[in-house]
């Protein structure tokens, strides 16, 4: 197998500074959350960590060492090994992260313990306005659950998470379900069109509808075939865009099935600015 | 409106693409190759670049949508929406060489391999477990076995005709290519009814 080494990046002093501005922005938008460090090395687990994980070599007992790949992992192994957390807890973190791709900068904040919505209006209002004071705007905020495409996913076939993930209408045009699914994507009239439609999931169109409601301040899209890569998520993702960037500027959900998986239950919701690509802006 | 920007490939593609464009109304009449790299028609703008380059526009958000052959796709992995297969530029990525180099090809665990794909090539070598010298080139393929370069090649084939006419025969398959429509994740929510428009209107048969 190939092996790709990760692309070495320099910031300049210039972009340094702005990374420094980026950091010194989050102590203050969320002076109410706890900042915490977490390790760089880690012991990996295949189940936990997926591909393009950075291997970096093994400890004496013959482990994997891996580097942080995703802050929201590491925070649920520190979390989950905890005896007492006193809830609800807020935290928010800042540094790298690495995979075979290189190395990316991330803010990011987690709410756990809060399983009401109240959770995902918090993480996603607070980032919105951590994105504005670093004076990234205007921003779109696309809203989806990835729910109704993992339950219709069991239906037709784990074989179309790819298409999904890529929107090929070509492929998801076989089955009419999942094409709609596709094209419900949009303003609110494509989730009543949808939640018409498709009644079995009116639970999680009726989260989308609320959440929307107290976000007013924001504008805002729909799409209900978003589903992210990692699988860790269970409810509600969102992803920000701005218009002179071809990808998101931060993004996240709810992911209550994480801690779980590692033996603890704990209801949780996250999001990260992913920092290395606001400094083309 | 917003003026959608669509990156065009030259080359190989940009007729078949000029049709299909014409065909599906996009455009009222095909515009010529020149050496213009920009153009406004009928509401849309074309960016007209080289077609492995495709990809790397519209990625970074200067152009919203691209047409590009699964090849480039497969070579470059770029993180792209695959909206439509547009069914144009039907062609094979395969392996190819001289025909005495047949049984070599066929027993033998360590083969020298030039190609313009890389990564297409190494991966699907690596898949069979055979190990592999890649030599990496950007054209003319074709010459690098019949002067000793390499011992075979992974390489686009459409009529076959530079093969034979190299005395070069298809030893094996990797896979068939078509073009597609691509999207960045930005312009699809950003310019939702535009590039849901413009899939509509190529996908209808």
């Amino acid at each position: 197998m190939k092996v790709i080494p990760p692309q070495e990046r320099f910031f300049h002093f210039e972009d340094s500074e702005k990374l420094k501005n980026f950091f010194l922005k989050a102590c203050e938008v969320f002076s109410d959350y706890k900042f915490i460090m977490l390790p760089t090395l880690e012991v990996y687990s295949p189940e936990l960590y997926g591909e393009g994980t950075l291997l970096i070599g093994s400890s004496e007992d013959g482990s994997l060492i891996c580097l942080r790949k995703d802050w929201t992992l590491s925070l649920a192994r520190f979390l989950s090994l905890q005896r007492e957390i006193e809830l609800p807890l807020k935290v928010f973190y800042w540094g790298n992260t690495f995979s075979l791709k290189g190395e990316g900068f991330q803010v990011g904040i987690e709410y756990l313990g809060e399983p009401s919505l109240k959770a995902e209006l918090e993480v996603i209002k607070r980032l919105a306005q951590y994105l504005s004071a670093c004076g990234v705007e205007p921003l779109l905020l696309s809203l989806g659950h990835v729910g109704i495409s993992k339950e219709l996913l069991k239906r037709y076939g784990e074989g179309y998470k790819e298409s999904l993930l890529r929107k090929n209408f070509s492929e998801l045009s076989k089955i009419e379900p999942l094409k709609e699914l596709l094209l419900a994507q949009g303003g609110p009239e494509v989730l009543e069109a949808f939640q018409k439609k498709y009644p079995e999931f009116d639970t999680y169109i009726e989260e989308l509808k609320a959440l929307m409601k107290g976000l007013k301040e924001l504008s805002v899209v729909f799409d209900l075939s978003e589903l992210r890569p990692q699988d860790y998520y269970t409810g509600i993702v969102f992803e920000f865009f701005h218009p002179s960037l071809g990808y998101p500027v931060a993004g996240g959900g709810r992911y209550d099935g994480l801690y779980k998986s590692l033996g603890k239950e704990l209801c949780a919701v996250g999001g990260a600015v992913y920092l290395d690509l606001l400094l083309e802006l | 409106m917003t003026e959608l920007r669509i990156a065009l490939p030259k080359g190989r593609l940009f007729e078949e693409s000029m049709e299909l464009f014409v065909k599906k109304g996009i455009i009222p009449q095909p515009f010529e190759e020149g050496r213009r790299l920009s153009l406004k028609v009928n509401g849309y703008e074309f960016l007209l670049v080289k077609p492995s380059d495709v990809p790397v526009y519209v990625e970074n958000g200067v152009a919203d949508v691209g047409v590009v052959g699964k090849d480039v796709l497969l070579e470059k992995k770029p993180d792209l929406y695959t909206l439509l297969d547009l069914g144009i530029g039907f062609c094979r990525v395969v392996v190819a060489g001289k025909e005495e180099g047949r049984e070599k090809y066929l027993k033998s665990s360590y083969l020298k391999v030039a190609t313009k794909y890389p990564n297409i090539a190494s991966q699907f070598f690596s898949e069979k477990g055979i190990k592999c010298k890649i030599i990496p080139l950007s054209g003319s393929v074709e010459l690098a076995p019949l002067i000793g370069l390499s011992d075979f090649i992974v390489d686009l084939v459409q009529t076959g005709r530079t093969l034979k006419e190299n005395n070069l025969v298809v030893l094996e398959e990797i896979t068939t290519s078509t073009a597609m429509l691509v999207c960045n994740r930005a312009s699809y929510r950003n310019l939702r009814e535009e590039v849901l428009g413009l899939v509509f209107r190529l996908g209808k048969p």
